[in-house]
């Protein structure tokens, strides 16, 4: 069960890794739906000290960063291998869905300050999920 | 123990598979005496009952160490650390893997703090000027920031409760405080003199519900955790963090190490809300 919901984050430390998302409200299902799997999920303690929030619980999903630098020196082919090739299936994505990693061919746009990927008339919005870089669809902004 | 714990935080639906147990995790302080600690002795005994007939202990000297080493970091105003970690990653295949990551802190309480995490996998930079915190991927070039609160405390309270964002190392900021979690240990041993590269440490080792950990103090007059390892034991294949820690206690601290001035090229984006996530819309 842990594999598929609950919040999650961490900087650094726990830091290999981060995100993942969700939370109440959700079937576990439709949860799961509306994110790209690509990678392996491991709950690892990085502080004894947890659970001070009562409402994050902790997932690591790890990824890279996989989408604006091409930094990639190191190559993680199990877990990590379907990254492109899974976001680029969601292509008539929902507004609301959330992905790991963009779609080549994006172009960034500021609005109002902030940032936008245009991913061929798909709009996503980065932001930081803990410390994972995530991109949200939205409507084109303005 | 998660996902327990997000049953009651959220009245979710989901974790009907999950042991519904809600451990007794929360043993009565019952004041600091490092003594033979009877109630959370018996918690544990009443806890392992039917798999062992041995009752785990306290070593009061574990836990007197991990007092004194709390106390000590309390004292540091100001401090630099580098982490050598490795974090296991389970794979859906089952096999373990071990990932390794360099983070470096710079710590002057109350309130400044800088942190860089360096991984195979990706780099994040914090800064914490008393007044802002930012958060920035050098490779990706985006930064996020929000107002903080004005001590280091209250920002990692914040943090993790309002952005997800928990913080490397976080339990050297609790121990030795009233948040120390000590009264969540079940077992403590003690394993006498062992070394740390260098160091002549002690070697402790803690069992809580939901992670077993081993702690190694630095003997003599600066108590200094020197290594961590955390093992996740209610997770598949039970993966392990481990970090090893250098100190500088006497940093030479630059006021603008603690400032984010956006490089050129970097990309303002938001940190996602952890209240918003648990409502996501739609």
């Amino acid at each position: 069960m842990y594999r598929t919901h609950k919040r999650a984050l961490a900087l650094g430390g726990a830091l290999i890794a981060a995100t993942l998302v969700l939370g109440s409200g959700f079937s576990p299902r439709s949860a799961e739906a509306r994110y790209v799997r690509n990678a392996t999920r491991t709950n690892v303690n990085a502080n004894v000290n947890r659970n001070r929030n009562v409402n994050v619980n902790r997932n690591y999903n790890v990824h890279r960063d996989v989408d604006v630098d091409v930094d990639h020196g190191h190559y993680h082919p199990v877990a990590r291998g379907v990254a492109f090739g899974a976001a680029a299936t969601l292509t008539a994505a929902a507004v609301g869905s959330v992905v790991n990693s963009l779609p080549p061919s994006c172009s960034t746009t500021m609005v109002n300050g902030l940032t936008y990927q245009n991913c061929g008339g798909t709009w996503y919005q980065p932001r930081y999920a803990g410390t994972q870089v995530n991109y949200v669809v939205v409507n084109p902004p303005r | 123990m998660p996902a327990v714990t997000v049953v009651f935080a959220c009245g979710c639906i989901h974790v009907e598979k999950q042991p519904t147990v809600r451990e007794p995790a929360m043993v009565p302080a019952s004041g600091r005496q490092p003594t033979s600690r009877p109630e959370a002795a018996s918690q544990a005994r009443t806890e392992s009952a039917a798999k062992s007939p041995a009752a785990p202990a306290i070593d009061p000297a574990a836990i007197q160490a991990l007092e004194r080493m709390g106390a000590f970091l309390r004292e540091q105003r100001s401090f630099a650390i580098r982490s050598d970690t490795s974090t296991d990653d389970v794979l859906d295949n089952g096999q373990k893997v071990q990932f390794a990551e360099v983070v470096e802190m710079w710590v002057k309480r109350p309130n400044r703090m800088r942190v860089n995490v360096v991984s195979d996998a990706k780099r994040r930079q914090s800064f914490f000027d008393g007044k802002t915190f930012t958060l920035y991927s050098p490779r990706l070039g985006y930064y996020a920031t929000f107002d903080a609160p004005p001590t280091l405390r209250e920002l990692i309270d914040v943090a993790e409760q309002r952005y997800n964002l928990e913080f490397p190392l976080v339990d050297l900021f609790y121990w030795g405080t009233d948040k120390s979690g000590l009264k969540d240990i079940k077992t403590a041993s003690s394993f006498g003199r062992s070394k740390v590269g260098d160091y002549d440490c002690d070697h402790y080792a803690l069992q809580q519900n939901d992670v077993d950990w081993q702690i190694w103090i630095q003997r003599g007059a600066q108590p200094l955790p020197r290594k961590l390892v955390i093992t996740s034991k209610r997770e598949l294949g039970q993966p392990q963090f481990t970090a090893v820690l250098g100190w500088n206690l006497e940093p030479k601290l630059n006021e603008s190490a603690f400032m984010f001035e956006p490089p050129k090229g970097a990309r303002r984006i938001v940190f996602e809300q952890a209240q918003n996530a648990l409502r996501p819309g739609g």
